[in-house]
């Protein structure tokens, strides 16, 4: 018997070693007490004052300014991701040939967040802990932001994101800048072009039935029967294949015009095929992911007619163009909006850390005083953090969209 | 089976286990305290899964579903009616209890194939409840702010204090899950496991004794749930208890070895951490662990723990033959 006690007393003391060891290092943190405040920052000037930045931020080095990047590299949205990642790669690239940001040099750095909300976490948390970034560009998914919110918080963490359901920034407490016109702002305009357009009495609605694509639905739903319009609403879940039985119980309502809110734009080629399939004529305005370079690569000739409220358009302005062409001889694809939104978080982050310096208190400020230029149109930020206003109507036609007119018009003046 | 081959089911085993686990915290960056916060908040989830298919022998594919109910029990109770940490606590157990008991009396009639479907119904089933029962659930928007435990004043919302909460409840779990698998219960899931015509030939009521285990593991569930609601980011969504999490569960316990509970702790805290050691393989992690996957269960089909006892009951073999 002694024999086999011993292994078994050897592991416990084996295993007791680590943590004598690191008992005393001083690792276990002090536990929050309620009320705990964070200090401000003014902007970091020289004696000459000029702008500087200086290293002592998270993230700032001699020589370089880490940007962390949280995104969907892999699983179920990774397409869109890797056009974020080019996209990323070439702002980066272009804004160190010119010096990079007050002499530092950019790093980003990459955490995938597997297209879910554990991940996204996972991943800030890497960006936070392991990378120790300066800011980040966060995801596009409204739920993996609300999942992040409350570490974005805790960490005062400058965070970049994409993902538009509507109270998103309001939750951020600052933190959070969003470069994509809110879902309230899109929903609406896709009943305003409807009706301007097709003047209809039935809407459907199909929409996927996470919180990006119930949210779009829920403003597309209040907007119509505000207007007396009556709604059907059918939803899916990402990554379905089949879309005949939400179809056909929404061709049976008798729509005039077919409305959709889709966050992937895989899922948004499937039904179109589908809606095809089925013989559905009945005009479609649907949300931003029906023309994303995804779609088109994917299955343009489905979409053919289609018409979409975007923030972002290949070719609009002269910023984008000149964007667009430069993506197109690096890497000989087209950009879209998976990547526009990133593009133009960079630049605005860059013009703000200019005015600013490296402090994270004044860079926050600052990015509430920034205009910029960017490839989705003119940027500034609102109280709130929301960014982006700009809306376009758009119609697919051959392998991309054209403009029909500026959605924002359309919409009651704020 | 010699004395020596039981090695590792002795209790100091599971002693030295909860040891290196308690040591963890000081042995990871914070970067990592997250994960194996979560890995912690799985293994209570897969120990569940444990009495039911590792003892039991009953597949069952909803335990990511049994998690949900729990936190969204948990994350309810505290958002909504102010409910602090121990009472959520104790309603995600009745919740478990009043799902294993109504679910375990109507399908576990089942076996086999059948009864895998019919948990992948209710798993399914559950998801839709969460996304489109919005009064309740506020739908796919999930629930934000669910509040940390307080223990003197001091909030254990940081990932290095609630590890041990979490642990705290991993332990009495594991601990729960030694003793019954060496009583008579634990033997009367063995019996069922091995043939049902047998034991209930011996005296057994199947159908009380299948309920019981498959009571267990949605109260494992459901508590490990609770949880995660409360710890790692106070908020959740219906896209975090979809039927992937049942698979991934699954394979936890598959992994690190059905019918043990180190093995189905070890196979959680492994499957958890496993994408997250292999990040630096950017996007072909997947590939990686893929293979790393189909490898284990093709080499190593009693699972690692598995392994690990066979390994040791070999050693001491070449001894006594000295």
């Amino acid at each position: 018997m002694r024999v086999q006690t011993r292994p078994g007393r050897l592991a416990l003391g084996l295993l007791a070693v680590p943590l004598l060891i690191t008992a005393g290092c001083g690792r276990v943190p002090t536990p929050t007490k309620a009320g705990d405040a964070g200090g401000g920052g003014h902007p970091q000037v020289d004696s000459a004052g000029k702008v500087v930045c200086r290293d002592g931020s998270p993230g700032v080095t001699a020589k370089e300014l880490r940007i962390g990047v949280d995104a969907e590299l892999t699983g179920k949205a990774a397409l869109s991701g890797a056009n974020a990642k080019r996209s990323l790669d070439m702002a980066v690239d272009d804004i160190n040939k010119t010096g990079g940001i007050l002499g530092k040099h950019v790093t980003v750095v990459y955490n995938d967040n597997q297209s879910t909300n554990p991940g996204a976490v996972n991943a800030l948390n890497k960006s936070v802990s392991g990378d120790n970034v300066f800011a980040l560009i966060g995801p596009i998914r409204s739920t993996q932001v609300q999942a992040m919110t409350e570490i974005i918080k805790s960490q005062r963490l400058p965070t970049m994101i994409g993902a538009t359901n509507a109270s998103l920034t309001e939750q951020g407490g600052g933190y959070i800048f969003r470069f994509r016109p809110p879902d309230s702002l899109t929903g609406q305009a896709i009943v305003a072009y409807a009706r301007k357009q097709f003047s209809p009495k039935k809407i459907a609605i199909l929409h996927d039935s996470d919180a990006f694509g119930s949210g779009g639905a829920a403003v597309i739903e209040k907007a119509a029967k505000d207007a007396g319009i009556s709604v059907q609403k059918a939803s899916y879940t990402t990554g379905d294949k089949d879309y005949t039985a939400q179809l056909s119980s929404l061709r049976s309502f008798g729509p005039d015009v077919f409305t959709t809110y889709a966050t992937n734009s895989e899922d948004v080629v499937i039904f179109a095929r589908q809606l095809q399939e089925l013989g559905i004529t009945t005009p479609v305005v649907g949300g931003p992911s029906i023309t994303s370079q995804v779609s088109f690569d994917l299955g343009q000739q489905y979409l053919q007619g289609w018409r979409a409220i975007v923030d972002f358009q290949l070719n609009a302005g002269d910023v984008n163009k000149a964007w667009a062409a430069e993506y197109q001889q690096r890497y000989g694809s087209k950009p879209d909006l998976f990547g526009a939104w990133q593009r133009d978080a960079m630049y605005f982050m860059k013009a703000a850390l200019e005015k600013s310096g490296c402090d994270r208190q004044a860079f926050l400020a600052a990015l509430h005083t920034v205009e910029t230029d960017g490839v989705q149109g003119h940027l500034t930020s609102n109280k709130q953090g929301d960014v982006n206003a700009n809306l376009l109507v758009v119609q697919v036609r051959g392998g991309g969209a054209e403009v029909v007119e500026d959605a924002t018009k359309l919409l009651p003046a704020a | 089976m010699s004395v020596s081959s039981r090695l590792l089911e002795r209790p100091h085993t599971l002693a030295a286990l909860l040891v290196l686990l308690a040591s963890l915290p000081f042995l990871v960056n914070p970067f990592y305290l997250g994960v194996v916060v979560l890995g912690v908040i799985y293994a209570l989830a897969v120990l569940g899964l444990y009495f039911v298919m590792g003892l039991a022998g009953q597949l069952s594919l909803a335990q990511g579903a049994f998690f949900g109910v729990g936190a969204y029990t948990a994350a309810i109770l505290s958002t909504r009616f102010d409910w602090p940490f121990p009472a959520t606590m104790g309603a995600t157990v009745a919740a478990g209890v009043l799902v294993g008991v109504a679910l375990g009396y109507t399908t576990l009639r089942l076996t086999g194939h059948y009864l895998a479907l019919a948990t992948i119904g209710f798993a399914v089933i559950a998801n839709i409840v969460f996304l489109h029962w919005k009064p309740v659930t506020n739908g796919a928007d999930g629930i934000a702010g669910v509040k940390p435990p307080v223990v003197g004043g001091f909030i254990l919302d940081q990932n290095f204090f609630y590890y041990y909460v979490a642990l705290a409840f991993l332990a009495v779990g594991a601990l729960v899950g030694w003793r019954l698998k060496r009583s008579r219960i634990g033997l009367a899931f063995l019996a069922i496991r091995e043939d049902q015509l047998a034991a209930s030939t011996t005296g057994i009521n199947v159908l009380n004794v299948k309920v019981l285990a498959f009571t267990l593991s949605t109260v494992y569930g459901a508590v490990a749930g609770g949880l995660y609601a409360h710890g790692l980011t106070h908020y959740i969504s219906p896209d975090n208890f979809a039927f992937e999490l049942s698979v991934t569960m699954l394979v936890m316990l598959l992994l690190g070895g059905q019918a043990t509970v180190p093995g189905a702790i070890v196979g959680a805290m492994l499957v958890t951490a496993l994408p997250e050691v292999l990040r630096f393989l950017d996007r072909y992690y997947l590939a990686v662990y893929g293979v790393a996957v189909v490898l284990l269960v093709v080499f190593l089909p009693q699972g690692l723990w598995g392994w690990l006892e066979s390994a040791v009951a070999r050693r001491p073999r070449r001894l006594e033959g000295r």
